[in-house]
């Protein structure tokens, strides 16, 4: 109190009052708002050991995005929400498969597809019967009740065994990596169970890239492909050198750059239909761009851009198809 | 600091039809952003330059109190006086209070985003003060009686053509007057040169204040700045309260990421750092700089966003990369906000300062992409708050209905496996009966939107959950 004291002396007592009981709000809350370091005449205040950690990570990061996609512009480094994974100690032998509402019910090939693809890698697929959807929707739509209702039923589901989980989804993986913690935070049953969740649930590329050490899985597709990184994969997953590489490793194929790879197709979820002009508006911008690629096939890792930018390719009437990175990795020379 | 009555799907409806304006957005934001990446390429390690930077603003919004209390001492001790403004009403109040006291009646500006905010010009003149703007964008958009559409460049949304009609019309520009962008600024400047030598008061922004040493940052490109601070008698800095940095270091780290997020430079042309006002005559004897320095501190909200969990976005320098990153705003520009602040970060802090009633359907205009913040020099995360926002909203009965009543519907299926597995089969059938050729052309209802500008997948009749049984039961079978 000595400190609104001080400060109310000096003019409007409504700011004053607000700041001195706020404040303590903020810092309990703001888990990095500790003192700054002493400068000691670095411009930075960085301890050493700090500086040293920061700079190789960033170094590593950016030296990867740099070598593995260059139709892609550098992404920033993790965000604030990301949180430690456990690293799986041996290769993990089976794997649950949350295949998301969309493939469940739109695009079923895609669902088989990565059962192809994870099976042809010598791992044991479960698919949890009782799976409906991450809850995505609702929470994106600010509806938080109802995305806790699908958040719980789906955290219960996939707490049934406790292998890793395969979401060929980065904006689903994204929801059940990192939102289910905001979402769930309060819940005294379900706040540590999504965590645990969340700890074994990867994205399919990044689990293949990342986990099962695999960049070629001997797929074979005849054609000229272009990759279009899907923004809650990008920017929530970091989802990159993962597709790109095990792009990069299918026979028959070229993979040509995609300008503005990184910019979003404006699907959105919801957004898509309820500011159908905008949305409309920054699809055109994604199609021109597709267009002038000189691919035949857009390869993504979310069916729902998929969806977005194959109905937008139709409605063009143009013959250019857009598939789920899993679909072309099923495919072997074997098949067409 | 609404800037217009029409609804956001009105606004940006308008200005998707304007195809200059688009085609001129995606231009400019494009360059900008290019610049952007290889100024930061320039700065060996700017990614920790990036988090220490928000570090210090995260830091030093922690200790607002303190800091402001220090910043208070420090203006005073070098001479300045200090206004506390709870709200808009109450730093206008201070302002024509101060210009009647002193019989002020010609104030040149330069660029001030919270002189927008509390709309000072118009009160001023009604006083009978007259008030010129002297950053070129703003200029253009007082003349022409219109809002700037970015925090960084007013004029982001006009051509070089435009503006030369507007110079035509409003200043009786003559062909030769505008021949160029080069004609255009030497024309505003021969008028702003007089303005400058006539003004008896100087209103300013602040990029930064400094709570060690009582000191104003002032950022530009264009030299009005340091006339706007330095000729006229009096000189009043306004600034929000959250705009604080400790010590004049921090300050150097806040600007080797600005300049380079706004507009590619390394640093700003003119970077001012204003301590007092003049000193002297008798004592030091200074030459120049106003008799009087007068900083308001705007709170007009703030102090309730401090605290909340939108406080992250007090961390906001202003930038403007965020707008340009923003496909969004890329298609419909800032106007289309409604507000004075537009782009992502508009859309967290306009809701956060004027209530989420008012202005409920911008959180919702985003993809929730992140490029905002991936671009952010304080890595704002405004997509995180952006989804608080659609959470009061929602709360506050401001969702869409049919919005609210799929998810609900949508919920009670998803919760039940059986019913999501009929329910899914009876939409799939849908689809098949209104498709043509495996694409639906026109969804019914408010799905229609969807159909606009893409076809719909047809649904297949058979689920992946029930391909992947039948597989299973077969395979058990052999």
């Amino acid at each position: 109190m000595a400190r609104a004291a001080t400060v109310t002396s000096r003019g409007s007592a409504l700011i004053q009052l607000c700041i001195a009981t706020r404040m303590d709000i903020l810092r309990f809350e703001h888990g990095e708002t500790a003192r700054l370091q002493p400068s000691a005449g670095d411009p930075i205040h960085l301890t050493h050991h700090e500086r040293r950690h920061i700079t190789t990570s960033a170094r590593d990061k950016k030296g990867r995005l740099a070598a593995r996609s260059d139709n892609v512009r550098a992404t920033s480094t993790p965000m604030s929400t990301e949180k430690p994974r456990t690293p799986l100690v041996a290769r993990p032998t089976r794997v649950q498969v949350l295949v998301t509402c969309l493939v469940d019910r739109i695009f079923p090939d895609t669902g088989m597809a990565v059962v192809d693809v994870l099976e042809r890698l010598g791992l044991t697929v479960e698919c949890p019967p009782a799976q409906t959807c991450c809850g995505q929707p609702a929470f994106n739509a600010g509806a938080l009740d109802d995305a806790r209702a699908m958040a719980r039923h789906t955290v219960d589901l996939l707490s049934q065994s406790d292998a890793p989980i395969v979401i060929p989804s980065g904006s689903c993986g994204d929801m059940v990596i990192h939102q289910y913690d905001a979402l769930l935070r309060d819940d005294a049953i379900y706040a540590e169970k999504a965590r645990a969740v969340a700890a074994r649930t990867y994205e399919f590329s990044e689990f293949l890239v990342d986990v099962l050490g695999v960049t070629d899985v001997q797929a074979s597709h005849p054609g000229t492909l272009t990759y279009h990184a899907s923004c809650h994969g990008l920017r929530g997953l970091h989802l990159l050198h993962q597709p790109t590489t095990l792009l990069a490793h299918v026979h028959n194929s070229t993979v040509c750059p995609l300008a503005e790879a990184d910019v979003c197709c404006g699907f959105g979820g919801l957004f898509a239909v309820k500011m159908p002009d905008i949305s409309s508006a920054m699809l055109d911008r994604k199609l021109d761009s597709i267009v002038a690629s000189g691919a035949d096939t857009v390869v993504v890792t979310d069916v729902s851009c998929a969806m977005h930018m194959a109905g937008g390719l139709h409605r063009r009437g143009s013959a250019i198809r857009v598939r789920h990175l899993a679909e072309v990795l099923a495919e072997t020379s074997g098949r067409s | 600091m609404t800037t217009s009555p029409a609804s956001f799907y009105r606004r940006s409806e308008d200005a998707l039809a304007n195809g200059t304006l688009r085609s001129t957005l995606q231009r400019i934001t494009g360059r900008i952003l290019n610049s952007r990446s290889a100024a930061l390429d320039r700065l060996p390690e700017s990614d920790e330059w990036r988090t220490h930077a928000r570090r210090i603003r995260a830091h030093t919004l922690s200790r607002l109190d303190e800091y402001l209390d220090q910043f208070v001492s420090s203006v005073e001790a070098a001479g300045g006086h200090v206004h506390f403004a709870a709200t808009a009403d109450d730093a206008v109040r201070y302002v024509r209070e101060l210009a009647s006291s002193r019989g002020l009646r010609r104030a040149v500006k330069s660029k001030s985003m919270i002189s927008e905010e509390i709309e000072l010009n118009g009160h001023l003149e009604a006083d009978g003060v007259r008030v010129v703007e002297t950053d070129l964008g703003e200029y253009v958009v007082q003349i022409n009686h219109d809002h700037p559409s970015h925090i960084v460049m007013p004029i982001i949304h006009m051509t070089k053509g435009q503006v030369a009609d507007v110079f035509r019309e409003k200043l009786g520009a003559t062909d030769a007057d505008v021949a160029d962008v080069g004609a255009m600024t030497q024309l505003a400047r021969r008028i702003l040169r007089q303005e400058f030598i006539e003004a008896d008061l100087g209103i300013s922004g602040v990029n930064f204040g400094v709570a060690e040493t009582g000191s104003i940052c002032i950022c530009t490109n264009e030299g009005n700045g340091r006339l706007v601070t330095t000729m006229p008698k009096v000189h009043i800095a306004m600034m929000g309260i959250e705009r604080l940095v400790p010590t004049v270091d921090d300050l150097g780290v806040m600007l080797q990421v600005l300049g380079r997020s706004a507009t590619g430079q390394n640093l700003t042309v003119y970077s001012n750092v204003i301590t007092g006002p003049r000193r002297g005559p008798d004592a030091t004897g200074e030459a120049d700089g106003p008799e009087e320095l007068h900083v308001v501190l705007l709170d007009n909200g703030r102090s309730r966003i401090l605290g909340s969990e939108l406080a992250e976005i007090l961390y906001c320098i202003r930038c403007g990369a965020c707008l340009n990153a923003c496909p969004v705003y890329q298609q419909i520009g800032g106007h289309a906000y409604g507000s004075v602040y537009g782009g992502p970060v508009g859309s967290v802090l306009t809701p956060g300062l004027e209530g989420i009633e008012q202005f409920h359907e911008l959180p919702h205009a985003s993809t929730l992409c992140g490029a905002c913040r991936e671009v952010c020099p304080v890595r704002i995360d405004i997509p995180r708050m952006l989804l608080k926002l659609r959470a009061d909203a929602h709360d506050a009965g401001k969702s869409l209905w049919w919005v609210s009543f799929g998810l609900k519907a949508f919920r009670a299926v998803a919760t039940r496996p059986t019913l999501f597995r009929v329910a899914g089969n009876l939409a799939a059938r849908a689809t098949r009966l209104i498709a043509r050729e495996g694409w639906v052309r026109r969804l019914p209802f408010h799905m229609a939107g969807w159909t606009q500008s893409r076809d719909f997948p047809v649904m297949p009749a058979e689920s992946f959950q029930a391909r992947w049984k039948r597989r299973q039961e077969s395979r058990r079978d052999t």
